[in-house]
Order: C-alpha cells, then sequence, then structure tokens
C-alpha cells in the first residue's frame, strides 16, 4: 500500500534520512523503530507532505505521492497522527474530532440529500470512534488542553479516524505517558488494525509495545534502515534485544 | 575568531572611496563646472546631514530592536526631547551647542531606561503599539505645555546655530587655515557626531554587553540561566537606543535650525522601524544603508523622469516609496545589508560582522525545521548579522 | 445627566467604529501574528470608491453591498499577490510590507480623490410600521436625545459581530480558519488549505474594515487622512482587548471610544482636557497592559524554553 524508495529528506543542509525504503503492505501494522534523532518523525512527515523530499518516490495505494501538499495526501485516504499529538488545545472534544472529519465535507453539498446524508456519515463516525474511546464521549464538550495525557492521545487519534483514512501515520503515541495508559491505547491501536483493517505504519521509541502489536518492523540508525524483518525475528535478534529492548 | 592579519587591498580601496565621497564629494562637488555627473548641489548635502542624524537614531533602535528584540515604535519621542532640550538650552539659556547635544542624549537616555522599566512588562506586538502610544503622545504633550516648549510655534534656533557655526568657522579659519561656509561646517559637524556614535555602536555590539543582547532576544530564559540579568539588561538597551535618539535630537536642532511638535510625529517613529528592517536588523551597515534609503528613495521618481519614457506623476512619489518597500521586502528578507552582503563579498573595516557560510547554512537547516513543524519565520535566525 | 449619556453614546458609537477596525486587525493577527497597518488606509479607499459609486447614482443600499464584494476582493488580492510572497519572513518584514500598502493606498487615494473634503450619505430613513429606522435626526430616549447615526454604527456594529460569531462557531468555514489560526501544521494534516484559509481571512477583515470606513465617514468628512486616528486607536483598541480575542477588540473599541469622549469633557480643561483625550487614553491603555500584559482578553503566551 505504501512504497518508499530511496528517500533522501533533509532540514536545509542537514539530511535526516539517507536514501531510505521501506513497504507497508496492506492490512498490516509495521513499526519504525530507532533511538532520537534517527529520523524516524522524519520519515513520517516525508510520507505526510509536511516535508518534501530532496529526492526519491514514495507511492500510496499505486499513486506518486513525494510532489503533493499535506493537504492533498489527506484527503487521498492517509491520515498522520504528530509527535506531541498537534491538538486544537482551545477547542472542545467535538471540534477536534469535527476538524478530523473536514476532508471528507468539503465543498458545498450538491443536494440536500448529500447535505443529509454527511450529516449521517459524520454521526457514523463519531459514534464508532466514541466505542473505542468511550471517554471521549463522556468529555466531548471538554476544552481538548484539559484533558489529561492520555485521553489527548486517544482525541489525538479519535481525530485521525474520522477521516476514515485507509492508512494511518502514528508519531510516538507512547509519549509522555504512564504504561497502563500506554498499554490501553496499544490495544486500541490493535483492535482498529484487526477489526477495520486499516493499515498502520507505527512510530516508536518503545520497541517492546510497538513489536508486541506489529507484523513487520524496521529499525532506523542515523537516517538509514539496519534492520528490516517480521516483528517476531526483530524480537528474537540480538542486536535489537541489546539496543532496543533493553535485555 | 580569526582577526585578517592584514587589510586587504579591497577594503583599503573601499575605505578610500568612501572617505573621498563624505569628506570632499558630498560638501564640496557642487564647486565642479556643470554638467560635471553627479556633482551635488548645496540642498543634497543638507540631505546628507539628514542621513547622518538618522542613520544614529537607526544605530541606536537597532541596539534595541535587532539585537534586543524589543520592538519600539515611539523613538521619535526620544529624538523629541533631545531635540528639544538641545533647542530650550540654546534660546532660552544660551548654552553651546556640543553641550546641548549631549544634554538632550543624556536626558533622552534616562527617559529612555524609565520607559525600559514597563516596557519589562510587554511583549512583542503590545510593547509596539504600547511605544507607539508614546510617538503618538509627543505632539500633544509638547503642544499643551507651552510654558516649556513654546508651544505650537515650535522653536527657532537658526540664529543662535549661525552664531555658533560661525564662532567655530572663524576659529578654524584662524587657526587652520580651512574656510568652509556653516552649511559645510553644519554638515562636518553632522557627519563626526555620526561616525562617534557609529563606533560606539561597533563597540557596543561587539562586547559582552551586545551578546548578552542577543542572547536575550534568542531566549530571555536561556539567557536568565546562564546568569544574564534580564532586567538590567533590556532597560540597558532601551536607555542606549533612547540615547542614540536624543543625540539625533540634538544634531537635528542643528541641522535644520526648528523644531516644533509636528515635526516629531508618530510617522517618524514608524519610519524608523522602517529604516531598521529594511536596512537590515542587527546589523551596523544596515543601519546606514537603511537611513540613506529612507531620504534618497522617495527622491527617486524625480530623477527617473530623466530616463526616457519614464513617465511617473510626481504625486505618486509615496506610493512609489510603499512599492520599494514591498519589494524590497519580498527580494531582500535581510534587508539591504543582508543585500551587500551577498553581492560584494567585500567586508570595509567598518562591517566586520560575519554573515559567514556555516551561519546561513544553519538558517537555513532551521527555516526547514520550522517550516515542517509549522511555526512562522520568526526566529532569531532570521537576523542578518 | 443628559449630557453624560449623550457622551456615552456617541462614545459608545466611535467606539464601535474602532472597534470593528479591531476587529479586523485581530482576524488578521489571530492567524499570522501581522500587525496589518494598511488596515485603515485600505477601508478609506474602499469607502471612496463606495463615494464614487453613489456619486455615479448608485443607491446606498446598491453601493454598501458592491463595497463590500469589492473589499473582500481586494483583501483577497492583497493577500494571494503581497502577502503570500513574504508570508515566511520574520514578522517586522510582514509589517513592514503592510506599511509599504499603506503609503501606496494614501497616495493613490489622494491622487484620485484628493482636494477638498467630501460629504458621504448616512443610510437612508427606513419607516418599518410607522417605526422609522436609520436616516437623520435624532432619537428621544428617556431623558436625553440620541442622534440617528450614532444609533446606526451601534446596531451595524454589533450586526456584523453577531453575523461573525456565528459563522465562525457554526459554519465548517469558520472552524477551519480558527484551526488554521491556532495550529496551522495540524491544519494541513486535516486537509484544511491554510493558504485558502489565510486569503479568507484577509477578504474578512478587508470587508469588515470597508464597513468601518463606510459608518465613520458620514461622522467626520471623507478624506484621505481620515481612517488613520481611527487606526491607531483601532490599534489601542485590539491590544487593550488582547490581540487575539475578537470580543476583546470590540470591548476595547468601545472602552476607548466611551473614555476618549469623557475624558474630553470631564477632565481639568488647564492641565488635560480635550487637547490631551488621546494622551490620557493611550495612558489608561499603558497601566491596563501593566497589569494584563496580553490585554483583558488575551490569553498568556506560552513561554517555548
Amino acid at each position: 500500500m505504501l512504497k518508499l524508495r530511496e528517500v533522501v529528506a533533509a532540514y536545509g543542509p542537514i539530511i535526516a534520512l539517507h536514501g531510505v525504503s521501506l513497504e507497508v503492505p496492506e492490512g498490516s501494522v509495521v513499526a519504525v523503530l530507532g533511538a532520537n534523532g534517527a529520523g524516524k518523525s522524519t520519515a513520517l512527515r516525508a510520507i505526510s507532505g509536511l516535508l518534501r523530499p530532496k529526492s526519491g518516490s514514495i507511492e500510496f495505494e499505486g499513486q506518486r505521492i513525494d510532489r503533493r501538499s499535506a493537504e492533498e495526501i489527506v484527503s487521498m485516504g492517509m491520515s498522520h497522527i504528530p509527535e506531541g499529538r498537534q491538538l486544537f488545545s482551545d477547542m472542545t472534544v467535538l471540534e477536534n474530532l469535527r476538524l478530523g472529519a473536514y476532508s471528507r465535507f468539503t465543498g458545498l453539498a450538491r443536494s440536500i440529500g448529500e447535505f443529509r446524508r454527511r450529516g449521517q456519515d459524520f454521526e457514523a463516525a463519531l459514534k464508532q470512534v466514541f466505542e473505542y474511546f468511550p471517554i471521549l464521549a463522556e468529555r466531548r464538550s471538554q476544552i481538548a488542553g484539559t484533558l489529561s495525557g492520555g485521553e489527548q492521545q486517544m482525541l489525538a487519534i479519535a481525530r485521525g479516524l474520522m477521516g476514515n483514512p485507509r492508512l494511518l501515520l502514528l508519531d510516538e503515541p507512547s509519549m509522555g505517558l504512564a504504561p497502563i495508559v500506554t498499554r490501553e491505547i496499544f490495544e486500541i491501536i490493535h483492535a482498529i488494525n484487526r477489526t477495520q483493517g486499516v493499515t498502520i505504519l507505527l512510530v516508536e521509541q518503545n520497541a517492546n509495545l510497538a513489536l508486541e502489536i506489529a507484523h513487520y518492523g524496521y529499525v532506523l540508525e542515523t537516517g538509514r534502515i539496519a534492520l528490516a524483518d517480521t516483528s517476531e525475528n526483530l524480537r528474537k535478534s540480538e542486536a535489537v534485544q541489546r539496543s532496543y529492548l533493553g535485555q | 575568531m580569526r582577526r585578517p592579519s592584514r587589510l586587504p587591498t579591497s577594503k583599503i580601496v573601499v575605505f578610500a572611496v568612501l572617505a573621498f565621497f563624505l569628506l570632499w564629494w558630498v560638501p564640496f562637488s557642487h564647486v565642479l563646472p556643470e554638467g560635471v555627473p553627479f556633482s551635488l548641489g548645496t540642498y543634497r548635502t543638507y540631505q546628507a546631514s539628514m542621513i547622518a542624524m538618522w542613520a544614529i537614531v537607526a544605530l541606536g533602535l537597532n541596539i534595541l530592536t535587532g539585537y534586543n528584540g524589543q520592538i519600539s515604535l515611539g523613538h521619535g519621542a526620544f529624538v523629541a526631547i533631545g531635540g528639544y532640550t538641545a533647542a530650550i538650552l540654546m534660546v532660552d539659556y544660551g548654552w553651546p551647542f556640543p553641550v546641548t547635544i549631549i544634554v538632550g542624549g543624556a536626558i533622552a537616555g534616562t527617559l529612555g531606561f524609565l520607559i525600559g522599566i514597563p516596557a519589562l512588562r510587554l511583549t512583542g506586538p503590545y510593547l509596539a503599539i504600547a511605544t507607539l502610544g508614546l510617538a503618538l503622545a509627543t505632539p500633544q504633550i509638547l503642544k499643551k505645555y507651552d510654558g516649556l516648549t513654546h508651544g505650537t510655534q515650535g522653536i527657532n534656533v537658526r540664529s543662535e546655530v549661525s552664531d555658533q557655526v560661525g564662532v567655530l568657522a572663524d576659529f578654524m579659519d584662524d587657526v587652520f587655515g580651512i574656510h568652509f561656509n556653516n552649511d559645510q561646517w553644519v554638515y562636518f559637524v553632522a557627519l563626526f557626531i555620526a561616525l562617534l556614535m557609529t563606533v560606539l555602536a561597533l563597540n557596543i555590539v561587539r562586547s559582552r554587553i551586545g551578546r548578552a543582547f542577543v542572547a536575550i532576544r534568542d531566549s530571555e530564559i536561556a539567557a536568565q540561566a546562564m546568569g544574564i540579568s534580564v532586567p538590567r539588561y533590556k532597560t540597558m538597551a532601551f536607555a542606549i537606543s533612547a540615547f542614540y535618539a536624543g543625540i539625533a535630537g540634538g544634531t537635528y536642532t542643528q541641522v535644520v535650525g526648528y523644531v516644533s511638535p509636528e515635526s516629531f510625529n508618530f510617522l517618524l517613529s514608524i519610519n524608523f522601524l522602517t529604516t531598521i528592517v529594511v536596512g537590515g536588523l542587527a546589523s551596523i551597515l544596515g543601519s546606514v544603508l537603511g537611513a540613506g534609503g529612507l531620504i534618497v528613495v522617495p527622491e527617486l521618481p524625480g530623477l527617473v523622469g530623466f530616463l526616457p519614457g519614464a513617465d511617473l506623476p510626481a504625486e505618486l512619489s509615496w506610493a512609489f516609496y510603499g512599492a520599494a518597500l514591498i519589494l524590497v521586502m519580498i527580494f531582500a528578507p535581510y534587508g539591504l545589508a543582508g543585500l551587500f552582503h551577498r553581492l560584494i563579498r567585500i567586508r570595509p573595516a567598518m562591517v566586520v560582522e560575519r554573515l559567514s557560510a556555516a551561519y546561513s547554512r544553519s538558517v537555513e537547516a532551521l527555516r526547514d525545521i520550522r517550516a515542517s513543524r509549522g511555526q512562522t519565520g520568526d526566529g532569531p535566525e532570521d537576523r542578518s548579522s | 445627566m443628559d449630557e453624560f449619556l449623550q457622551q456615552m453614546v456617541t462614545g459608545l458609537a466611535t467606539g464601535s467604529v474602532y472597534g470593528l477596525l479591531a476587529l479586523a486587525i485581530v482576524l488578521i493577527y489571530r492567524s499570522t501574528t501581522v500587525l496589518n497597518f494598511a488596515q485603515g488606509e485600505l477601508a478609506m479607499l474602499t469607502t471612496f470608491i463606495g463615494w464614487s459609486i453613489w456619486e455615479w447614482g448608485g443607491h446606498y443600499w446598491l453601493m454598501f453591498p458592491l463595497v463590500l464584494l469589492i473589499a473582500a476582493g481586494l483583501g483577497a488580492f492583497i493577500e494571494r499577490v503581497i502577502i503570500r510572497p513574504v508570508e515566511g519572513a520574520p514578522t517586522l518584514n510582514i509589517i513592514i510590507v503592510t506599511l509599504g500598502l499603506f503609503a501606496i493606498f494614501n497616495n493613490v487615494a489622494t491622487w484620485r480623490w484628493g482636494g477638498i473634503p467630501k460629504g458621504f450619505p448616512a443610510p437612508p430613513e427606513i419607516q418599518v410600521t410607522g417605526v422609522k429606522f436609520f436616516g437623520e435626526g435624532a432619537l428621544d430616549i428617556g431623558p436625553t436625545v440620541v442622534s440617528y447615526h450614532d444609533l446606526t454604527i451601534i446596531v451595524f456594529a454589533v450586526g456584523i459581530m453577531a453575523a461573525l460569531y456565528l459563522f465562525f462557531q457554526y459554519t465548517p468555514v469558520g472552524l477551519a480558519m480558527r484551526a488554521t489560526a491556532q495550529n496551522p501544521i495540524a491544519s494541513r494534516l486535516m486537509g484544511i488549505r491554510v493558504g485558502r484559509m489565510l486569503t479568507v481571512g484577509w477578504s474578512l477583515s478587508a470587508a469588515v474594515g470597508a464597513v468601518a470606513g463606510i459608518l465613520i465617514a458620514h461622522l467626520i468628512l471623507l478624506q484621505p487622512p481620515m481612517m488613520m486616528g481611527v487606526l491607531l486607536y483601532a490599534f489601542a483598541a485590539a491590544v487593550l482587548g488582547g490581540l487575539d480575542s475578537p470580543v476583546g477588540a470590540i470591548v476595547g473599541g468601545l472602552i476607548i471610544g466611551v473614555s476618549e469622549n469623557l475624558v474630553g469633557t470631564y477632565t481639568p480643561q488647564e492641565w488635560l482636557g480635550p487637547d490631551m483625550k488621546l494622551t490620557v487614553t493611550l495612558l489608561i491603555i499603558v497601566v491596563v497592559l501593566l497589569i494584563r500584559p496580553t490585554g483583558i482578553f488575551g490569553k498568556r503566551a506560552l513561554r517555548r524554553v
């Protein structure tokens, strides 16, 4: 579903990705691991269009997206849940969710029928998201900035789901969260993949949790792919165990 | 930091050209026969004095805004204080003009320090508008308290100035045999003051104080963590920039010979900000270039009229100025100084700030990072050095 | 007491105009942190265009929406063509660009319409079931007499604020614009075309400014320097209310309008009085800012370490 080929990405003269190639098969969960500064977030930004690659190609469902803007890419069925969540902290939970659905409902409705259908679609998406994250239903009128860390992460994921994406890019969902909350969120992420078939590209420093729910994994080291294997093999590999699993 | 072990020839050449231009061409070229290109009339000498004055204000304001990051739209008030102090002391008390200029600067500087204290509470646009209020209030205050300020009619110092300058001219003539007329002496005095203030600015900027200013601009919290007293240096920056404006005001009194409440309106203060941004923030050269631009650019439509086919009505000269401002901002975001550093890789001794390659590369990198994070380009790296 | 009430109403009327222009300023500041110094001159320019339409024979209620449309178009054009190239530059650079626009608009208006100040019409009278709306003259309200035009201004201002509130709270575009102002990165990830939102913002801002211009032109003859004083008061109002708060802009404007009038009338004429009303008003604002450095309704800025 997603193919990166020899992608080179830089911030000015500082090269962050030195020709990265990876693949995310449809319906799978793929983890990208690595230490701080390895280039994991950069890779996601290059994919979602926030950062334009210097060279290489990125294909989504057969179409080239490396020259497209983030706004276009989102409407193609991809959702990027960024590092640090980037919520609209002064808006309510519901408004954040509404904005998540923005890409589905732009443009004037061409008829009353379409207008009604959009309303129904929105309600349906809302309902599903509340099934995954019941706490958000409770807090729907609360200002996003006042939620707890875990709830904010849930809102960020929920917001990303509102656009009905086929591919979800998750950037360090565990960041700043307590272990119990992190586990809960990872279970939900796993469920999203299993029940809805949403493909997931997961960037994480917490290799243990990531490999538990992933099918495949890539290890990035200073902008290059160091390892690529099934998650089972990665968990068994000595190198990974030493560097990332704390064994 | 490497210092050049000997001056390269290019620097000497530029120095010589500058010296020739400032010391001979500006005040004297009108004696050349008609038709010599670029000979300047006496009006141009006056304008050169204006450029010198505004350069002084720009230097001070650049220290406050470019190097220290505090935006002031109110420096016209400090110029007014310097100007009025000098005028009142000369006319009502008969003081000699060098003293009045210094006193004007000192009073303005003190007031700048006092204003710098509440300014500590305000940031960015809030500080800008509060200082704009200061600029707005100045003409009203000057008109209202006319017991001291002679009110709306202003203060005319021309006779005092010409008397005193006459004394100087006679002295120089008798002792050194130099015959200049009063206009030329006024110009040289203004030039001398401007040069003094420029050297002072260079020293401030390259000293511990200057580095503290920049550290505070880039991150107050980090500066504090490094042991820099933020309130102390911020108020110092205000005081210094107000001092500069006051000196410029005193000089204004000599050059123009007349001060009135309307001479120092808010448009003046806004023009100062334009001057340093267009000239180049955090750049000594930029301050001077910006001041030059302020005086020269509105004249250009008149000059352009000599070109065949150019048909710009004189009434639209300010529209032209506005368009020029916009174009400069689009094509020279680091100001004229930035352009200068890019186009001519000469560094006259006066301008040793380095726009090194490494610096500009890190600027690029930071800009890309910020863009991908959605921040606007308002960081410290966006200033020219 | 009569006089006091009259001063209050006049103050509220001029304050509404300041508030509207301040609102225009805040709309742009919120999404771009730019102080648009050309706001007043643009309003003046569009008011002159309205005057030409009216001169040529257009009815007031034809001219009004036409001017709004033209203003919106101009605002969009400015954002797209002039501001877009410098959007990533430091804020001060963009402010200088707006100053350049200030010079251009002022000069062009003087060149085209300069000379004698012109009269500008008030909204013509409308009678609804015997009740008179708009028009000239005065209305008896309790113990005092209030001018119709002052009331007109207040009514218009309230109407616009209400419309904008509804727009921003309850429409998708309004929501998207609020999102863009708050977090442009996240907005892009929602599929919002940030550039387009900025264009809409500038359009709206220009239209709101145009209304301010039209409303005040009747009170203080139409001439090129007309909006300069208003602009300065509008900046003061926006800052007083908090630069990221539209409500603050309106409230700030009203406070300034009223206090300007009251200071002019009720302070000792000897050493304050009407000659110093601007100074005193500004002093009040500075004092408020010292207490609340980001304005009455402004949010405390986050300090990024």
